[in-house]
């Protein structure tokens, strides 16, 4: 026949080891909105969050990368029958010889002298409609 | 006389802890309390259940302001819930003592813990918090009167009182 402390002793013992079980921490997760189990912490959401980011930014780049360096390795132009580029002389200029002279009217003192009796036309600054 | 810079110094308001950092802490402790008081699964998890509601409801109210710890705090609401829920259960079933499959799942094989159960049911209220307190859950005599709101020598005396009803029933 065992004691009252052996009794007490082994409720102990046989009680010791419980847990609560997952069903009761949702039961109180879903009743008081915390997350008891099963969820990740703030600084692993963040590690992830970031690895995602890295991984497409690098596969942007290596795309990009990708696209600009294949066409002209794979086909010149020369190869698909394309008139080859001009000479430079032959090339149109694409900037005029000479620049316009400024007109005297408008630039009088460049040119150190004055028309007599016509007065130097000032330009307006407001377009012509 | 000059004053330290401690006693000038304004006291830190008291921050409450994530509750569900509290509750990851404590929920297997405080279920374990519940199952040795209510003798149930079952009803364990209703009472920590109704438990964690609670100190939820009095951390977001704010009148929980830490004047005690919060794992004492939480082992008061958990006996007063159990014990509101035994009451309970007795008056619904019109029974002195539903003793009998109580515990299904707990040491269903063992006699004599159906028996210490059995005797544990028959103790009165705070004869029988005060024994789970300090025989099961093994908090010091002043945790146990912080728990259960009384003196340390009130406390001694329900667990001598507690002793010796359970011992006339098993050590004669």
């Amino acid at each position: 026949m065992k004691t009252l402390d052996d009794r007490l002793a082994a409720w102990r013992r046989e009680t010791e080891g419980l847990k609560a079980s997952d069903e009761l921490k949702a039961r109180v997760a879903g009743k008081t909105g915390a997350s008891v189990s099963g969820g990740l912490s703030l600084g692993t959401k963040v590690m992830l969050v970031l690895a995602v980011l890295i991984i497409g930014v690098g596969a942007l780049l290596l795309s990009r990368q990708q696209s600009t360096v294949e066409p002209a390795a794979v086909v010149a132009p020369s190869e698909l029958g394309a008139p080859k580029p001009l000479e430079p002389s032959a090339a149109p200029a694409l900037v005029p010889a000479a620049v316009p002279s400024v007109p005297a009217v408008l630039a009088p003192a460049v040119h150190g002298q004055e028309t007599p009796g016509v007065s130097p036309v000032v330009p307006s600054r407001k377009p012509a409609r | 006389m000059e004053s330290s810079p401690q006693a000038t110094a304004p006291p830190q308001p008291w921050q409450a802890p994530a509750f569900d950092t509290l509750v990851a802490q404590t929920i297997d402790d405080l279920f374990r309390l519940a199952v040795r008081l209510t003798g149930s699964r079952a009803d364990a998890d209703d009472v920590v259940q109704v438990a964690y509601l609670r100190a939820h409801e009095a951390l977001t109210k704010g009148t929980f302001r830490g004047e005690s710890r919060v794992e004492t705090w939480l082992y008061r609401i958990v006996t007063h819930v159990a014990f509101d829920s035994r009451r309970e259960r007795r008056r619904r079933d019109g029974l002195t003592m539903p003793t009998s499959g109580v515990v299904p799942d707990v040491a269903e094989a063992a006699v004599e813990l159906g028996e210490l159960r059995e005797a544990l049911e028959l103790l009165p209220v705070d004869q029988r918090t005060a024994l789970v307190l300090r025989e099961l859950q093994g908090l010091t005599g002043k945790q146990t009167a912080e728990v259960m709101d009384r003196s340390e020598g009130s406390v001694e005396q329900l667990l001598v009182r507690a002793r010796a009803t359970l011992r006339e029933r098993f050590d004669r």
